[in-house]
């Protein structure tokens, strides 16, 4: 007889639960949500920015629950769609809808960003997608997928951009327009480096890597990558980082092959940031302090950066080889030093789910306040390689 | 496959996990096997997608282990707190932008594959599942389930429920505070399903 998935699963468990678990040493981090947050001035970000951005989009990955208890006046957005089902989405331009929670962010040059987010509309939490054209002083909305289920955006120009989640819609106009896209039932990640896009979807119980020329949503399930769960998937010009369950997959020409690196580590659960020269890793070990882990070769070895104060590590972004910042519960940490020591970054404590640097001294952090940190979010904003923090104000 | 059939599927679910934090796979198989049902009914409910829904669930029983031996049994039924690890696993997900993984990778499962006809089996038990959870929402008053549902399945703040029942703040707190008192009576004088 065959084993179905859950079958499987249980006796995978009970195997487990039989050889018995290996118990780690656990240090409880600090309740970050108890500390008083610090106060950041409120700048435009515009001001001081000096250096070009990288060409690369950037983006946010991680997603903020929907704030539940604080409902805003509201806006008429919900629409009807043509099966009749009420879509929770802002689906057309206009301004920045009250209440709005930035959850994703992604720019492409120094003053062109998108944030999706959600706001309250019609009782309900609805999808909305702001846009800036000249750095963050000013924005407006501009349509979003008529869907609740994505949570992440990306751009790679600006025509050229994707929304994804349960789902992937792209457009090919700007936003006026999104088509809806079917590589898997879910992305898990996706990522744009020059004029390729590059997703995980998920389909049969199984990851994919799956790439498509921008804008042409011709996407091609790439091989070589072994049967694993497939996961940190980094991308820079032709240069492909993915883990395909228990190794660090690198690929030199834009996903045609991969070679194994990195076998010092396992790489099971580990994000990316950095370039190749100066790869950073920020890996899960479980529910002890997470591990950063530092390449200059490649790749093909890590060296394990100093812990972060109180890990876990929620989010976690690098500038250059030697300069990265990490949240961990609550406080911003920098290193300097490649990951010698971690200092305290000049920023409120808060939920940090994205941190994110666009060259050596810009970057950005969306954080999340109030109680729990899932309440209200926040976007905030470094011209100092991470040193501080500044708020950025979205709309009303 | 190696099915475990024996008397404790009448165990309390507090026995069941310390037993499990004693290494006992039978005691597992049993804890799962009890509360698989309602587990993907909720996560079916929450993501739309029955694939995403299994892969958590397995996520979740695995969280399950690694906790078991820290479970403190509040009533006779340990539903909530499964349904509390399954919350925060489909929240660290969308947060992190990708199935939670960290419970599995800690116990060094391997991947699984999901085939159709799994997949309608799973889709099958989640319907189960939903029918329980609502068969207990239904024994309850009019009011205090419609309070119950909007906030805590639909998660509709206190003051908008106030506003769309034209009743105060207050009213909507009790409401739900005594739907949820008698839930979990309804669950303790189940026991085990």
């Amino acid at each position: 007889m065959s084993m179905d998935f859950l079958e499987a699963v249980e006796e995978q468990l009970v195997a487990a639960t039989e050889r018995g678990i290996k118990r780690r040493r656990w240090r409880r981090p600090l309740l970050w949500m108890q500390r008083l947050p610090l106060r950041a001035p409120t700048v435009g970000i515009a001001a001081g920015v000096g250096a070009a951005l990288a060409a690369s989009a950037i983006a946010a990955t991680l997603t903020l629950p929907a704030s539940k208890s604080k409902p805003k006046p509201v806006e008429p957005a919900a629409v009807t769609a043509g099966t009749g089902a009420t879509v929770r989405s802002f689906t057309t331009a206009g301004t920045v809808p009250v209440g709005f929670q930035p959850v994703s962010f992604t720019a492409i040059s120094e003053f062109s960003w998108w944030l999706l987010g959600t706001a309250p509309c019609n009782g309900h939490t609805c999808t909305a997608i702001v846009r800036t054209t000249d750095g963050g002083p000013q924005f407006t909305r501009i349509a979003a997928p008529p869907t609740t289920n994505v949570q992440n955006v990306r751009f790679g120009n600006e025509d050229d951009g994707y929304a994804f989640g349960q789902q992937l819609w792209s457009t090919v106009d700007g936003g006026r327009s999104w088509t809806h896209q079917q590589p898997g039932s879910i992305v898990n990640d996706l990522q744009i480096a020059g004029n390729y896009v590059y997703a995980i979807a998920y389909r049969h119980s199984q990851t994919h890597l799956m790439s498509s020329a921008i804008g042409t949503n011709n996407w091609t399930t790439l091989g070589g990558l072994g049967r694993g769960y497939l996961s940190g998937l980094w991308v820079q010009g032709s240069t492909v980082f993915i883990n395909s369950g228990t190794h660090l997959l690198v690929s030199d020409n834009g996903g045609a092959s991969f070679r194994r690196v990195g076998g010092t580590h396992r790489v099971s659960d580990c994000t990316y940031d950095g370039g190749p020269q100066a790869l950073w890793a920020l890996c899960s070990t479980g529910m002890a302090p997470d591990d950063i882990l530092l390449s200059t070769n490649s790749g093909n070895t890590f060296t394990t950066a100093a812990q972060v104060p109180y890990g876990p590590i929620d989010s976690f972004a690098a500038a250059t080889g030697t300069v990265a910042v990490a949240s961990s519960q609550g406080p911003l940490y920098r290193s300097g030093n490649a990951g010698a020591s971690w200092a305290r970054v000049k920023a409120p404590s808060a939920n940090w789910i994205y941190l994110g640097f666009t060259d050596a001294t810009h970057g950005v952090a969306i954080g999340g306040f109030g109680k729990g940190g899932m309440q209200d979010s926040r976007l905030y904003y470094t011209t100092d390689g991470g040193v501080s923090y500044h708020r950025v104000m979205i709309g009303p | 496959m190696n099915v475990r059939r024996d008397d404790r599927a009448s165990w309390a679910d507090a026995d069941l996990l310390a037993a499990v934090a004693e290494r006992d796979g039978g005691a597992f198989s049993a804890f799962y096997r009890r509360h698989l049902a309602e587990v993907l009914a909720y996560l079916v409910r929450e993501t739309g997608d029955v694939e995403l829904a299994a892969d958590l669930a397995a996520e979740v029983f695995a969280a399950v282990l690694l906790s078991a031996a820290r479970y403190e049994a509040q009533v006779s039924s340990a539903l909530p707190w499964v349904i509390g690890i399954a919350r925060h696993k489909l929240l660290m997900s969308w947060r992190r932008g990708r199935v939670e993984a960290r419970a599995r990778h800690r116990l060094g499962l391997e991947p699984v594959e999901l085939d159709d006809l799994a997949l309608e089996r799973i889709e099958q038990l989640a319907d189960a599942g939903v029918g329980r959870l609502e068969q207990m929402l239904e024994q309850l008053p009019p009011m205090e389930r419609e309070a119950v549902r909007w906030h805590v399945v639909d998660e509709v703040g206190y003051d908008e429920i106030a506003k769309q029942l034209n009743c105060s703040e207050m009213v909507v707190r009790k409401r739900v505070s005594r739907g949820l008192g008698r839930l979990r009576n309804q669950l303790t004088e189940m026991g085990p399903a």
